[in-house]
């Protein structure tokens, strides 16, 4: 009989995403990496006569992201035994968790300009007369620049509140790149689920929320104020959707060389069975974990400008992030090895075949006549 | 040579003003049954002003231009106080006597008013009012959110749905942002929002129809942003303004984005966004979702050769709110380019601008039109030379008010009517705002005789 003294295995200890694996890796990387991009746009322009008043309005964005990720980080004690070509291991202490780091940048700029036609008297001696004439009403120009993860985090967090997903987190870190204001990430996590799941640790995190910054917005806030005695609204804001579906299954257990494979989980353990004999004193514990991702990130930004039941102007753009970030999906299952030295609990690297550079997986997209009638 | 006209002006201060209707040229006509005809005159009366006093003590400072009334003998306009607080206000008139006597004022929401549900309000984003004298507004609050408020039977304002409500299908919530808001018998509302579907992670907008006012299994999503674009190619990208009528009816103010425009896009890597959704007026009904058809479109979307060939189907942005009245008759304007703007209605053009107008001035600007509730057709147009309120019967076109009119015993410089949709009642009686020669803004009610 084999003893296997209690043996961590883990990406990092503590369980940290940016440490992990990708979870859209190609053939031979893994390392979760970092990836950076920028964008810009107008969402309209605008040069319109309203009865009296004559209204000039041109908005545009650029936006600055950086992402880590999507990644997961996985950590578990393994300790048992190896006997008659099978094995079997407690686990304890695991955790999983996975999803992204982002840091977004938005500079918004806006040109609102509205004019009024007034009567004047013009002198003109015998022709004097009155006559409608354009005086500026008001000229309004903010710009601004803001970490907008950072703006929105209090609805979002209230959001997450409401739909009681207590396990589903945002919280700022430090920043992945300089250039950014701030990261913040969204993951899920969740500890002692291996065994209660059947062998399967699942998280899901979620979220999907349009949000108005224009009252959170000093400089925007002020152009709604200007806007407000003609009963006149300017909302801007975003729409964020991420959605990261991650299951991993631990598929294969070996200790040195021999393989445990059929893997079952009953009564907190895990147990399997190899063809070749068991070691004598095996010196490193390998597991092989399967994750199975999903991936959706999208990023809206809207403009909407409208002076009471009169006129109205709206736009909206969606910016593909993940092409934009060089992240590709590529749905599929994908096999990462984890091992550590028999009766270590220390986790001092990854063991995971770490690469430099961020990996890309391709991605296909429907093309529109697919979807049209 | 004084005319008659001159005659009846300088009577109208005592009178209120008589404004004899100045008749235009046919605008069209439409086959069938005769036209309406249109009242031979209006008397018209300032019956609120800046200066006066509101409820509450404050004195009324402005009033941009928002006026509304049903067939309750309810006025409500949206002005501003000496303290610079905005909000809406309710007067109750009679309008039986020589002249509108006021016989009860109220406010019904303002800036700093505290709601039912703790909130307070910090803008009063849209609002509307149905012949029940319910009141429903986009209620943006001091907690940064907004949200659709109900005030049935002067009880006060309820909230039926804000940030994170459940949607009336059970499967996803209300995000932040509410846009457009239309109340209609029973209580009915139909309503622009932002919404997060459970299933999908790109939030949408949608427009919703709440029967009673009240989000609930009976209510459901009638369009949103991912659908297809009826009877054109595309999808649909954003909503604007929207109008609820009898049976259902409503017309829509939206934008979309051709199949073509979104695969080039899907292409592109880096670079800027830029692509402009084309507007478009779709027309419908909450009964039925697969009744939608265009009224009109921009040029840079492809519509569908019979959609395009249909009388009174017009191209160009539709920037101004639509209206709707009886028998789904739609009311619009088509901007074909900045400065060149065409009002149709009931499928036919009805002006446009360079055109002349009833006292024979060009026209180069109108405003969104009102429908009368028997079918006649309300708009305000600046030609080179002033303002006329002018009315429409299918067949022909008279002015009712126009600039240097004098009201009460006061010239009127400038006036705005067509801001909102319910300014005209089931009498004929309209309501709009007006500039004075005495240098007071007022609310004017025009009586026709």
């Amino acid at each position: 009989m084999t003893q296997i003294s209690k043996t961590r295995i883990a990406t990092s200890d503590p369980v940290n995403i940016c440490k992990g694996l990708a979870l859209f890796p190609q053939i031979g990387t893994s390392r979760a990496g970092v990836s950076v991009s920028s964008n810009s746009g107008n969402l309209f322009n605008t040069n319109d006569t309203l009865l009296l008043w004559r209204l000039s309005a041109n908005a545009g964005f650029e936006i600055f992201m950086g992402v880590c990720g999507p990644a997961y980080g996985v950590r578990m004690d393994l300790e048992g035994k190896a006997e008659n070509r099978t094995i079997e291991l407690t686990v304890s202490n695991d955790e999983l968790a996975a999803g992204f780091f982002i840091g977004c940048n938005v500079r918004l700029y806006f040109n609102i300009i509205l004019d009024e036609n007034t009567p004047h008297w013009v002198w003109d001696g015998w022709n004097s007369h009155l006559e409608l004439q354009w005086e500026r009403l008001a000229v309004l120009r903010p710009e601004i620049r803001v970490d907008m993860i950072d703006l929105i985090l209090t609805v979002i967090r209230l959001a997450l509140d409401e739909q009681g997903s207590k396990d589903t987190l945002l919280q700022k870190a430090n920043s992945i790149t300089p250039a950014l204001l701030g990261t913040w990430g969204l993951y899920d996590d969740r500890a002692n689920t291996f065994v209660s799941n059947g062998g399967k640790m699942i998280v899901k995190p979620t979220f999907n929320i349009p949000i108005d910054i224009v009252s959170r917005v000093p400089a925007l806030n002020a152009v709604n104020e200007a806007l407000k005695p003609f009963f006149c609204r300017f909302s801007a804001g975003f729409q964020i959707g991420v959605q990261i579906p991650v299951t991993v299954e631990m598929k294969k257990v070996k200790l040195d060389t021999t393989e445990y494979t059929g893997l079952a989980f009953k009564d907190g353990k895990v147990s399997g069975t190899s063809t070749g004999n068991d070691p004598d004193s095996p010196r490193e514990i390998k597991v092989e974990l399967d994750h199975t991702p999903g991936f959706d990130l999208t990023l809206g930004v809207f403009a909407n400008l409208n002076l009471c039941k009169l006129f109205n102007i709206n736009a909206s753009e969606f910016i593909p992030v993940l092409s934009q970030l060089g992240i590709k999906v590529k749905l599929g299952t994908y096999p990462n090895e984890l091992s550590n030295t028999i009766g270590s609990t220390n986790i001092t690297a990854c063991g995971c075949g770490q690469e430099d550079g961020a990996a890309l997986v391709d991605v296909i997209f429907e093309k529109p006549e697919g979807l049209a009638i | 040579m004084a005319t008659r006209r001159d005659f009846i002006k300088g009577l109208g201060g005592a009178l209120g003003a008589v404004v004899l209707t100045s008749s235009c040229g046919s605008g069209g006509g439409t086959a069938g049954s005769p036209p309406v005809p249109i009242p031979n005159g209006y008397r018209f009366f300032r019956i609120i002003s800046s200066g006066d006093s509101l409820p509450g003590g404050n004195t009324l400072a402005a009033i941009p231009g928002v006026a509304m009334l049903n067939d309750r003998s309810e006025v409500y306009f949206y002005g501003s106080d000496q303290t610079e607080a905005n909000g809406f206000y309710e007067l109750l008139m009679d309008f039986s006597g020589s002249r509108p006597t006021l016989l009860q004022q109220r406010r019904v929401v303002r800036e700093g008013d505290r709601l039912r549900d703790s909130k307070t309000v910090s803008q009063i984003q849209m609002a509307d009012v149905n012949n029940r004298g319910s009141f429903a507004a986009i209620l943006h609050t001091d907690d940064n959110l907004s949200g659709l408020y109900l005030e049935r039977e002067k009880q006060g304002f309820e909230p039926i749905a804000g940030y994170l409500t459940k949607l009336p299908d059970g499967k996803g919530r209300f995000g932040a942002i509410f846009g457009d808001v239309d109340i209609h018998t029973n209580d009915d509302i139909l309503m622009v929002a932002h919404f997060a579907p459970h299933d999908s992670v790109q939030g949408q907008q949608g427009l919703f129809h709440l029967p009673g006012g009240e989000v609930s299994q009976k209510g459901r999503i009638v369009a949103s942003t991912t659908d297809l674009i009826p009877e054109a190619g595309g999808f649909l990208t954003g909503m604007g303004l929207v109008d609820l009528h009898d049976d259902g009816n409503f017309v829509l103010q939206a934008y979309g984005t051709s199949s073509e425009n979104i695969f080039r896009k899907q292409l592109e890597k880096g670079g800027a966004l830029n692509g402009r959704a084309g507007s478009m007026l779709i027309n419908g009904s909450v009964k039925d979702p697969f009744s939608k058809v265009l009224g009109s479109a921009s040029s840079s979307l492809k519509v569908r050769k019979t959609a395009a060939a249909r009388t009174g189907f017009s191209v160009g942005e539709l920037k101004y709110g639509p209206r709707i009245g009886g028998k789904n008759n739609a009311a619009f304007i088509t901007h074909v380019n900045e400065t060149h703007l065409v009002l149709y209605y009931n499928s036919r053009q009805v002006v446009s601008t360079g055109a002349r107008s009833p006292l024979g001035e060009v026209i180069t600007s109108f405003s969104a039109p009102v429908v009368g509730s028997d079918g006649l057709l309300y708009y305000q147009v600046v030609t080179d030379k002033g303002l006329e309120l002018i009315v429409y019967n299918g067949k022909d076109s008279k002015t009712i008010l126009s600039k240097d009119d004098t009201v009460d015993g006061s010239v009127l410089r400038s006036f705005f009517f067509g801001l909102m949709t319910e300014q005209v009642d089931s009498s004929g009686r309209v309501v709009l705002t007006g500039d004075f020669e005495d240098g007071r803004s007022s609310l004017i009610v025009g009586i026709p005789i």
